[in-house]
């Protein structure tokens, strides 16, 4: 008896051999960029370096260029770096958690994603640093390094000390897992090279790999290892971050719905930020074939899961907010809706809460311009999210004599800009230099061509 | 024994056997080290043989540049740039003293009293020769240790690049000139006056010295003395001479007073003597001294002041309705009953507290005299003439004895003046009703004695460079038979001298330069008439306690109050113009003579917290008829705001406009002192210049009550506020609390009733901290703070803080330790119940501190003796702790602010020698904040300890507390039962500042009581 069972989608489609698999993703890699490429590319690099320029000329002439004043004395530079630390989550999650639960679609998307977590990270990097008055000497007295200053030791019960602690191990992490994934496609990479040079530095980077059984069986069993050293990173990096506003007494900050709020939205703003550069490589590289419609539609679903997570949480605040009788908490959520900042608060609630609902309907999952607005919307929503919860906050504290309003310097602007510019810049140099494709793991989930005969698909 | 000891003693005794060995064998050998005795021979041997055993290189080898050498000058060259790149701030060099002044430590600060220019005692804090700091003088018996925000700032007057250096002379071109040319010139333009042509124009000079150097000068010259005086205090003089003949100024004695009146008179912030009156005022306020026979102050005014604010009744009157107010309070104490509700409360306070009661008027409003004859009138009505209202002991003005500046005006277009000698004024600024412009041109010699090179300065034949009081010798006398001798406590710093010397020196035959130290010797030894050797102690003695008595010059003005009836009924009572225009002191500007000084530009106004400009106040109801944004307690500031163009009698100012609640409908108000010409590079330009709107007819100027035509012009301007929110928002009981002497007398802890008593679940401590030795601690007591700022100032100038201009202030970033927050209360669109409350917020040195569990490197840490400690040097400026920190009194150096000033002058010589040598100048990119004057608190403790003692209460004083005329700050160790901050902490009404967050501020606060009077209305 047959059980008429759901037809699963192929994760590869068309009718491939494992050549073609090489052949396909070692093109971008292999051809000289095309016209398109380069103008993305210098634009990037063109807004990168203007914004490296002012993050130059702000060190030089001081923090003030920044609209940061008192009360609120985190702008932009923590609100972008929160965002990016939250893009850089999807990574993680796609690569190490869907790995452990096996969800096998992850095998076209977890490289770039990866890459993503990573260049995120870089980028969030860049933040604390240039926020904070004298990064000159804050890039090594955040550190518990041994000293002649008294000793003079870091202060372990301060959050950002933990941020330092959550964000480098996790940067570490992400680099090495990503890496390790690389190795047996940079080996297929050298393999095919034909210009020397190129197949020097690819053999360095390749660490030998031979792809003998040996070879394979440890490294698999060191993919388990690290995915399980990744994953409760996912977790703990943003939970860390959530702890500079939840163990401050500020209120809408001193709240212990912070973590899981984080992490949620921070997978929520992740995957929204991996469906936008997936739309845009699997165009530009011709992957379509390899991320399918099927693939951007498991990931719409993670999204309105997570879209709606965010949300809940938006409303648990407002809840907790009344029902804990703090004057100060119901003052600052009334003033987050209804306050000067209610044109932030309800672009983040349109964005974040009302823009994914779309994504119930599967014709609106897999229709590819909508997602690609909505990703957007969703990235936009996003960092207002931040931008609600740090700004509203300090800009009407305690005492009303110090509130103030706050807006964001030209000079805040520049480098935002230049964070996306920096961001674009290595992905793109990313897509060109490296298999934006797991190949290795792609020819796994591959129909068995010894028993189809390489030619049909089954 | 440790190791050390132990190779000593062995080495010791091995040196002991040698010398015996060879003492023995009689081969006694030289000896270089111990070692060369305890080591064997061979081993000395193998020592000395390599001692230059090592080869120096040939020369052609090291020339040769090998592998080894390349690298160790990479490594050198390397080390350089790095050792270059460390180094910060180029070395200067510091001279000792080649001969040290006896009993001066170098390090240890000495203390001169002196005499502010202001007549109020000081003590001058020197530092290595340098004054670097100005306090009140507790010892003296009028402001009894208070200083006001002007007298602090003027340490910045003293060093301020931009002063007058020399003598100058000018005409189309400026050009420097010496003392001796300056002085035979001036001299011989006078002996060739003709008679009657030589004029004095002064401000009022309240020094009995330069009074008696002036006098034999007019003598010498014949010459006539006229004196300028905007003072809102100045009809009081002109209405005694109306009713006795007499030009007396009476002292008001606050202290004495149950019931005070103030009609449009900010005793508190403008008008008179105000650290006087602020010291006398406030000592009735004590209620947590037990006094609860309080004063109460009922104010009627126009706009709002911080006499308003102090009040515990207010009403706001246009300035035409003041007489009318007067003439009912009059009728009202008279007997017959008060229609106006609003008189009606006062005139039963006043009828109650005949005697011990003070009406007090001012400004220079419609009808100014009449005014004044009113207010006295009523004074005498009450019977507080010669108890509260002391004509024994009168203030000194110095303007009792000069004839009108009008006459001077008339007398110089008739071509009558030859030379005209000006000080202490700026006509051309102050006064353009006067028109000098058109006179100064038939005057062939105008000699101006000035600070600066203001407006009348630039127009004058000489420019003379006039010393600071802290270079000068002189005198004051604040009231009459109180005197202070003003001791120069440096050098004059530039080629100056004081007005008395110079007026001195023109006073001789040849102009030979005088010491005036002589001359205010002499004065005194004539004056107090004591033998030699007495005067000398005398002259010690009041140099080292810097004030004292002689006998009062009596007046008993007869005053014929048929005469004052007769004024007043013949005065008309006024129609409310539509608009009327007030023109105000501002207590920051004052006539404008400090607009230079950036202390007093950055203070923020007390009432709107405005800085760096004048503004168009009007009240929220006037705002909506002329098109402005409908405003409340919430969003009364705006960083840009819509500018008003103020049309009185033809002239024409714009300036942005402030809707500014309690001020009265249909008024609206600037204040003078702004929009200054020529005052150098931070006052030139600030605001604009309101006086153009006065108006002066028959001899008489007037400042208010004249019928304004106002209007948008659609521009907006920059409005740097430091306060922008001004609404409590309903956290009354966490925050400021207030209630009435009823209620409190019913229960201590009214002020606290019908606030949530909730403890909010805190993630801080609730274990007691221990602090060993001391726990400082502070405790504010509202209900004498009058919110005049000179705390503000003093801190600023103690504790070396940055100005940082208009543009930062607006943005949020002014720098002060110590502010005053203002709240108000009431209906913003009825003035009559409008309220308001200072509450000076600094850093609390919370016991739980939320800043410094947040810094991530430390730089915040709390001392063992209870202070929150800032580490500059560790700080690397994450701004966490400011943004955690709920009273918000962290400040942070986004810019180097520490050298703002000088970039903005260009020119920094000698402001440098300003700073406290013993506070650190941040640098940029760091956070700071209020430490309790730690600085004081040590070398107190260091004292103490010295001496084997404990610090006791009292001893150290921070700045803010020193300067406080009104004595609402109370300082201490909290860990003393018995010291003044400890029994205040301890009392049931003393609240702490956000209680609920478990933070555990060491700052206690006293409720704001207002007296409402025994019947709650």
């Amino acid at each position: 008896m047959s059980v008429p069972a759901l037809k699963e989608e192929a994760l590869v489609q068309g009718t491939k051999t494992y050549a073609d698999v090489s052949n396909e993703v070692c093109l971008p890699l292999e051809s000289f960029p095309t016209k398109k490429w380069w103008v993305v590319f210098l634009l990037s690099l063109t807004v990168m370096t203007s914004g490296f320029a002012m993050i130059g000329y702000m060190i030089y002439a001081g923090t003030g260029l920044s609209g940061i004043q008192q009360p609120v004395g985190w702008g932009m530079m923590i609100i972008t770096f929160v965002f990016w630390i939250g893009i850089g989550h999807a990574g993680t999650l796609i690569s190490a958690i869907l790995f452990l639960f096996r969800q096998k679609w992850r095998t076209a998307i977890n490289r770039s994603a990866e890459a993503m977590t990573i260049f995120a990270v870089m980028c969030a990097g860049v933040f604390p640093l240039i926020h904070t008055g004298r990064p000159w000497y804050s890039f090594y007295w955040l550190f518990p390094y041994p000293n002649t200053m008294g000793p003079l030791w870091v202060n372990f019960r301060s959050p950002l000390l933990w941020d330092v602690f959550a964000v480098s191990t996790y940067f570490t992490i992400s680099a090495v897992f990503w890496y390790t994934g690389l190795v047996p496609d940079i080996a297929t990479v050298r393999d095919r090279c034909v210009n020397p040079i190129r197949k020097k530095i690819y053999t360095i980077l390749s660490l030998g790999w031979r792809g003998s059984s040996r070879g394979w069986s440890h490294y698999e069993i060191a993919y388990w290892i690290l995915a399980g050293l990744s994953t409760p990173l996912v977790l703990s990096v943003h939970t860390i971050v959530s702890f500079d506003f939840a163990v401050s007494i500020i209120p809408g900050w001193h709240t212990t719905i912070f973590p899981p709020y984080f992490v949620a939205g921070a997978i929520f703003s992740g995957f929204a930020m991996v469906v936008t550069l997936l739309v845009i490589a699997r165009e530009v590289f011709n992957l379509k074939e390899y991320i399918t419609i099927g693939h951007l539609d498991s990931m719409n679903k993670i999204i309105v899961a997570t879209g709606m997570l965010v949300g809940l949480a938006y409303g648990t605040e407002f809840f907790i907010a009344w029902y804990s009788g703090v004057p100060y908490e119901r003052f600052i959520f009334v003033q987050r809706a209804l306050g000067p900042y209610a044109w932030a608060y309800w672009t983040m609630i349109t964005c974040n809460v009302i823009s994914p609902q779309f994504f119930w309907f599967k014709s609106l999952r897999r229709n590819i311009p909508l997602m690609f607005v909505l990703s957007i919307f969703v990235n936009i929503g996003m960092w207002f999210e931040r931008f609600v919860i740090v700004v509203t906050s300090l800009a009407n504290d305690y005492l009303p004599s110090s509130w103030n309003y706050f807006r964001l310097s030209l000079w805040d602007y520049g480098v935002l800009l230049g964070s996306f510019g920096m961001f674009f810049t290595l992905f793109l140099l990313f897509c060109r230099l490296l298999p934006t494709i797991s190949m290795a793991e792609v020819k796994a989930i591959m129909p068995d061509q010894s028993k189809t005969g390489g030619h049909h698909h089954g | 024994m440790s190791t050390a000891e132990n190779d000593l003693q062995k080495n010791w005794e091995a040196l002991r056997s040698a010398q015996h060995k060879e003492l023995s064998e009689g081969s006694r050998t030289l000896w270089r080290t111990l070692s060369d005795v305890t080591s064997s021979k061979e081993d000395l041997a193998a020592e000395r043989s390599q001692e230059f055993s090592h080869q120096l290189p040939a020369e052609e080898d090291a020339q040769r540049f090998n592998r080894r050498r390349f690298l160790q000058m990479m490594g050198a060259s390397g080390a350089l740039i790095g050792a270059a790149g460390c180094q910060r701030r180029p070395v200067d060099h510091l001279v000792p003293y080649v001969h040290k002044p006896e009993g001066l430590t170098y390090g240890t600060p000495m203390w001169y009293s002196s005499s502010a220019a202001n007549g109020v005692g000081v003590l001058i804090k020197t530092r290595e020769g340098k004054p670097i700091k100005f306090e009140g003088n507790p010892d003296h018996p009028v402001t009894q240790g208070g200083l006001d925000a002007h007298s602090q700032a003027s340490l910045l007057d003293l060093y301020h690049p931009e002063r007058l250096k020399t003598p100058m002379t000018g005409g189309a071109e400026l050009k420097e000139t010496s003392w001796r040319e300056a002085d035979t010139q001036i001299l011989q333009a006078l002996k060739n006056a003709k008679p009657g042509g030589v004029r004095l124009l002064t401000g009022g000079s309240i020094s009995p010295t330069l009074n008696s150097v002036i006098q034999d000068f007019m003598t010498t010259y014949r010459a006539k003395h006229h004196g300028l005086n905007t003072s809102s205090d100045a009809a009081i003089l002109a209405a005694t001479d109306r009713l006795s003949g007499q030009r007396v100024r009476p002292t008001y004695r606050f202290e004495r007073a149950d019931v005070i009146v103030s009609v449009d008179a900010d005793f508190l912030g403008t008008w008179g003597s105000t650290v006087e009156n602020t010291k006398s005022f406030s000592k009735r306020r004590k209620i947590h001294q037990g006094d609860t026979n309080v004063n109460r102050l009922f104010v009627f005014e126009s706009w709002m002041t911080n006499t308003g604010i102090a009040a515990d009744h207010r009403f706001a009157i246009s300035p035409t309705q003041q007489l009318s107010v007067l003439k009912a309070l009059i009728a009202g104490v008279q007997g017959s009953t008060a229609a106006d509700p609003m008189v009606a409360e006062a005139v039963r306070a006043l009828r109650a507290a005949r005697g011990k009661s003070i009406v007090v008027a001012g400004g220079h409003g419609p009808d100014a005299i009449e005014v004044q004859v009113a207010a006295l009138l009523l004074n005498s009505l009450l019977g507080n003439l010669g108890s509260t209202v002391d004509f024994d002991t009168p203030s000194i003005t110095g303007f009792e004895n000069t004839a009108d500046v009008a006459d001077l005006v008339a007398d110089m277009n008739a071509g009558k003046v030859d030379v005209l000698i000006i000080h202490g004024v700026n006509p051309m600024y102050s006064a353009p009703y006067l028109k000098f412009e058109a006179a100064f041109s038939k005057v062939p010699t105008v000699v101006t004695v000035t600070s600066d090179l203001n407006e009348t300065a630039i127009n004058s034949k000489f420019i003379l460079a006039e010393s600071h009081f802290a270079e000068c010798w002189g005198d004051s006398e604040i009231r009459s038979g109180v005197i202070s001798i003003q001791q120069p406590v440096i050098e004059p710093i530039f080629q100056t001298r004081s007005f008395g010397e110079c007026i001195a020196t023109w006073t001789t035959p040849t102009a030979v330069a005088i010491d005036y130290r002589e001359v205010v010797q002499n004065y005194w030894r004539r004056s107090v008439a004591s033998g030699v050797a007495g005067f000398d102690n005398w002259w010690m003695d009041q140099l080292k306690v810097g004030a004292t008595k002689r006998a009062a010059s009596k007046k008993s003005p007869a005053f014929r109050w048929a005469a004052a009836n007769e004024i007043l009924n013949s005065t008309k009572a006024r129609a409310k113009e539509d608009l009327e225009i007030v023109l105000y002191t501002s207590p920051n500007m004052g006539d404008g003579a400090q607009a230079n000084n950036a202390y007093m530009q950055e203070l923020p106004d007390p009432i709107t917290k405005v800085s760096w400009t004048n503004f168009v106040a009007v009240s929220p109801a006037t705002g909506e008829k002329l098109g402005l944004e409908r405003k409340t307690f919430q969003n009364m500031s705006e960083s840009h705001a819509s500018v008003l163009s103020v049309k009185v009698n033809g002239a024409t100012v714009e300036l942005p406009a402030f809707v500014q609640p309690g001020i009265a409908d249909n008024v609206v108000a600037i204040a003078l002192g702004y929009g200054r010409t020529s005052a150098g590079t931070l006052g030139t330009k600030v605001g604009a210049n309101a006086s153009i709107l006065a108006s002066f007819e028959k001899g008489r100027l007037q400042l208010s009550g004249q019928r304004a035509e106002v209007k948008k012009t659609g521009g907006k301007a920059l409005l740097a506020s430091t306060q922008k929110h001004f609404d409590l928002e309903g956290r009354d009981y966490d925050i400021l609390q207030t209630t009435t002497l009823a209620s409190f007398l019913k229960n201590p802890k009214a002020a606290k009733e019908g606030g949530h008593a909730v403890k909010l679940m805190s993630m801080y401590s609730d274990k007691e901290f221990v602090y060993p030795e001391h726990k400082w601690g502070m405790a504010i007591d509202l209900n004498s703070c009058t919110g005049c700022q000179a705390c503000v100032v003093a801190c600023y100038t103690e504790n070396n803080v940055s100005v940082v201009g208009a543009e930062e202030i607006a943005m949020g970033r002014h720098m002060a330790w110590l502010r005053l927050d203002l709240y108000y209360s009431g209906d913003p669109s009825k003035p009559e119940t409008v309220e308001a409350n200072y509450e000076p917020m600094l850093c609390q040195h919370c016991d739980n501190a939320p800043c410094e569990t947040v810094c991530p490197v430390l730089a915040t840490v709390h001392s063992t003796d209870g202070l929150n400690a800032m580490a500059y040097n560790r700080c690397v400026g994450t701004r966490y702790c400011s943004n955690n920190c709920p009273y918000k009194v962290r400040r942070f150096n986004f810019f180097q602010y520490s050298d703002q000033l000088a970039r903005k002058l260009d020119i920094t010589d000698p402001m440098p020698m300003m700073a406290n040598p013993e506070v650190t100048i941040r640098t940029r990119g760091i956070m700071e904040k209020c430490t309790f004057c730690v600085q004081r608190l040590q070398r107190a403790k260091d004292d103490f300890k010295d001496r084997g003692l404990r610090v006791a209460d009292g001893a150290v004083k921070t700045a803010c507390q020193q300067s406080c005329a009104a004595d609402a700050i109370a300082f201490g160790d909290l860990n003393d039962p018995k010291s003044e901050v400890s029994q205040l902490a301890a009392k049931a009404q003393a609240f702490k500042v956000l209680d609920v967050l478990n933070t555990r501020p060491n700052v206690s606060y006293l409720p704001r009581i207002r007296n409402k009077g025994a019947v709650e209305s």
